[in-house]
């Protein structure tokens, strides 16, 4: 039952009150944000470079940013650019962090980059400040000039672009450019090769640039690239500017792949072509198929300073001493059997396992170890009939094939690495199905069985490989927090919120997007929810919470327990604890009105108001946690729960009385009892006193 | 329940107990023994109460008792004026001609008949004032209980009766 006091402040009716005027109001109007948002000086960063949105320079557009003319205040001489990217694509942060500020041979410099408030856009994005390279791209100097001489090409195209690769590779942390193209390649006073950070590697490169590892990816799936895709590319580039691509181009994209695979890169680009002796060692060197083979930046470098390989040229791809037949071709290359089986995806999968693949890699390949894991692969599918089983089922034997390859399902494929860009591309775009196939690649795990059937299926990031195992769980998980977003966030540390209260403002750390809504406070509350996946998932992300987050306090109030708003409030506050001088009056405020919404879940009207009018001091503190402590309290849930309960039977017994005493039939009987027993008292304490009387009378006393 | 408990209480007809047939049967024996002649005096004068035994046929038979007392209580002084001057006819003749003996005896008799409809009146009245002082007080601990907790709380019933 209530207390003494508490049953005394009964009576005054103010005190239990529904509508409490909390102060809440007027603490947040007051209010000024400790870190604004907006308030600062736009289209600048650090007060050191700005950019002009009225100029755009659309020559260096892309997909997924916008080039302006920039400036550097500090030095007015030099001539920049500013790109503008979008906020829904990772770009590349580790190669942004190594160069920036750095002189690289032969390279744009990268200047500055940071998030930068654009008056074009009203709102926040990531902007890099970079060298604007002078002089003509290669491609425009091929459409107008011609093709260029050997060893101009030597000396102006392969020379600086392998130093520059170079400087890139003894970076503390090794980077890999691959964005090496003709646009990309600027001849001038000095050739500079283009930035390669706006975006993720590979992405704007024509598939003829990529080696055949890569080029099957898809362009956002293709992934980090490496030193020996960037000799590969060098080397279509150096093949395009002394003797033109005219007519690979000219070729559809499936027939290129094929013919790469019937009878060889090298042998495709040679063409019965006779190379300088220089060269031939060259084009043997860089055009390889198998990437372990491949020239990397050593032999380059070598080849430069004049010595020669004398390669021998690479025959046509012919594995197997017996063809494989399938769809009317006889194969005799495994990877041009992945390919095919790509290119007919559902068919392959209905043939897979009556087509005795794994003798064929037994007896015509020779290779036993392959027909084991196809047997394996077949064994571990069973008589599945469901669509996700079977794919992966195609993805691994297609995998065991070509190893080096792309992870292949339905309609795309993908390299470890660029299943995080792929995810984010493929969200923004709301494709379901394929995003159902990718995921179905994270779910089976397919990437770490990829990374162990061939020594070269090491990402360059090799942590990739642990995040991608690590998120099957959360990606099970439907909690806020966990799911798909959460996903999204791990394997693409430094993609910006996708929040639609965020969004605008490029938060990439929890910190930020504490700050921003702390700053957004005034114009969002009392009636926008915090209940958002990707705040919740982005912020999981970045203080790493690998349990769901439950309420366990709040068990006796299953409202609130299952309150996913309150799950977000509480990953606000674990983030919030991270940063211990992180004062945030405007959130907490904002989570204070939101919290009043919730405490009329709490039954006791008295407890309720007092919790109301105790959230203005614990919101003023500034801190999330003390402001959830108001409703995630176990012993005031235990209490309310437990009063709430005794309450109810109490009343009912009340009531039960009141209807008890009330009833005229009752009373009728009880006052019959009464009456018929008073009588029969009253009479014979009459026949009592008589007999006495008598009794005297008769004795004679 | 109650209806059971009714039921029960409230039997067609009730049987007299072995040991009251006894001692009826005793205390008959000796009045015939003691008083002879004055045995039907005293079953006359004692005609209320045998009437009423078996009228009133409820659990307690508090009409029979009060009328039984006070008939009792009527008969009672004359029955002890029998006993003092002996079983004499003339006695008897002057007891029984007499009409104040037997305004005295039926009046006694009449009074615990009006006792027995007088007490359950005075008993209903009693009751209610006592039942209205409870439930008011049930009553403010409802609006207590409603104040703090809330108008929902009124929702939760009692399970009906079976």
């Amino acid at each position: 039952m209530a207390s003494p006091t508490r049953m005394d402040t009964l009576d005054d009716p103010l005190l239990i009150e529904e509508q409490v005027d909390t102060g809440l109001d007027l603490l947040l109007e007051s209010y000024r944000p400790a870190y604004p948002i907006d308030s600062g000086p736009k289209d600048e960063l650090d007060k050191h470079f700005t950019f002009f949105p009225s100029r755009p320079l659309p020559a260096f557009d892309h997909e997924f940013g916008k080039a302006f003319e920039a400036q550097d205040t500090h030095s007015p001489n030099k001539e920049l650019y500013a790109m503008v990217l979008d906020n829904n694509v990772p770009y590349r942060t580790t190669a942004l962090n190594e160069m920036k500020g750095t002189a690289m041979p032969f390279q744009v410099i990268l200047h500055g980059y940071g998030s930068v408030q654009c008056s074009h856009l009203g709102e926040s994005r990531m902007v890099l400040f970079m060298e604007r390279p002078k002089g003509q791209s290669l491609a425009d100097i091929l459409k107008t000039q011609g093709r260029l001489h050997e060893h101009r090409v030597t000396d102006q195209l392969i020379l600086p672009v392998v130093k520059s690769l170079l400087a890139m590779r003894d970076r503390e942390v090794p980077i890999s450019h691959g964005h090496i193209n003709p646009n990309n390649f600027f001849l001038g006073d000095e050739p500079k090769l283009g930035e390669c950070y706006s975006a993720p590697c590979g992405m704007f490169n024509h598939y003829l640039f990529e080696p055949p590892e890569r080029a099957g990816a898809v362009p956002l799936g293709r992934g980090e690239a490496n030193e020996k895709s960037d000799c590969y590319a060098l080397g279509v580039l150096a093949f395009e500017a002394i003797y033109g691509l005219e007519k690979l181009r000219a070729l559809p994209r499936e027939d290129f792949v094929k013919l790469t695979l019937e009878i060889g890169t090298y042998n495709l680009f040679a063409s019965n072509r006779e190379f300088s002796d220089m060269y031939q060692d060259f084009f043997r060197g860089v055009l390889a198929d198998n990437p372990n083979e491949r020239w990397g930046l050593d032999q380059m470098q070598q080849w430069i300073s004049g010595k020669r390989f004398n390669m021998i040229a690479p025959g046509t791809p012919k594995e197997a001493s017996r063809a494989f037949e399938y769809r009317g071709e006889n194969i005799f290359s495994r990877r041009l059997l992945a390919y095919v089986f790509q290119r007919h995806w559902r068919e392959a999968t209905k043939d897979v396992r009556t087509l005795r693949l794994d003798r064929w890699a037994e007896m015509s390949l020779h290779r036993p170890e392959m027909a084991e894991r196809i047997e394996r692969a077949l064994r571990i599918a069973g008589e599945a009939s469901n669509d996700r089983a079977i794919n992966d089922m195609m993805t691994r034997i297609v995998a065991i094939l070509d190893p080096t390859g792309p992870l292949r399902t339905l309609n795309f494929a993908v390299r470890p690495d660029g299943i995080g860009p792929m995810l984010a591309s493929l969200m923004q775009e709301n494709n379901p199905t394929e995003l159902n196939y990718l995921l179905a690649m994270i779910e089976t795990d397919v990437s770490n069985y990829w990374s162990e059937l061939d020594n070269f299926n090491k990402p360059q990031d090799q942590s990739v490989l642990w995040r991608l195992q690590r998120v099957r769980t959360f990606l099970k998980s439907r909690a806020f927090g966990f799911g798909m977003e959460r996903v999204l966030y791990d394997l693409n540390p430094t993609l910006p919120c996708q929040s639609d209260m965020l969004r605008q403002h490029h938060v990439t750390t929890a910190s930020d997007a504490l700050k921003a809504l702390d700053a957004m406070a005034k114009n969002l509350a009392p009636d926008s929810s915090f209940t958002d996946r990707h705040l919740a998932a982005f912020l999981a992300s970045k203080i790493d919470v690998s349990k769901e987050v439950r309420l366990l306090d709040l068990q006796t109030i299953p409202t609130l327990a299952n309150n996913p708003e309150l799950v977000v409030l509480k990953i606000l506050a674990r983030s919030q604890a991270r940063y211990e001088r992180l004062q945030l009056v405007g959130l907490t405020t904002w989570a204070a009105m939101r919290i009043e919404k919730m405490l009329d879940e709490i039954h006791n009207r008295v407890t309720r108001k007092e919790l109301k009018l105790e959230l203005k001091r614990l919101a003023q503190s500034g801190v999330l946690a003390d402001v959830l402590s108001a409703v995630v309290n176990r012993d005031i849930a235990l209490r309310d729960h437990e009063g709430y309960a005794k309450a109810i039977a109490t009343h009912q017994i009340n009531g039960a009385k009141i209807e008890r005493y009330q009833n005229p039939k009752l009373i009728q009987k009880s006052a019959t009892e009464l009456g018929g027993r008073l009588a029969t008292n009253i009479s014979g304490i009459a026949l009592v006193i008589t007999f006495f009387v008598v009794l005297i009378d008769f004795m004679g006393l | 329940m109650a209806d059971k408990k009714d039921s029960k209480e409230k039997p067609s007809t009730r049987k007299m107990r072995k040991k009251h047939k006894i001692l009826l049967i005793l205390f008959c024996l000796l009045t015939m023994a003691f008083l002879r002649t004055g045995f039907v005096f005293v079953i006359v004068a004692m005609l209320p109460s045998i009437v009423a035994y078996y009228f009133d046929q409820t659990a307690h038979r508090y009409t029979f008792k009060s009328i039984f007392y006070c008939n009792a209580a009527g008969v009672l002084p004359y029955f002890a004026q029998m006993a003092k001057f002996g079983p004499s006819s003339a006695n008897l003749q002057g007891i029984m001609n007499h009409p104040l003996t037997w305004f005295v005896v039926f009046g006694a008799a009449g009074m615990g008949y009006i006792l027995t409809t007088i007490t359950p009146m005075i008993a209903q009245m009693l009751i209610g004032s006592l039942h209205n002082t409870q439930v008011r007080g049930l009553q403010r601990s409802q609006k207590k209980i409603e104040k703090e907790w809330g108008a929902e709380i009124t929702k939760f019933g009692l399970e009906p009766k079976a």
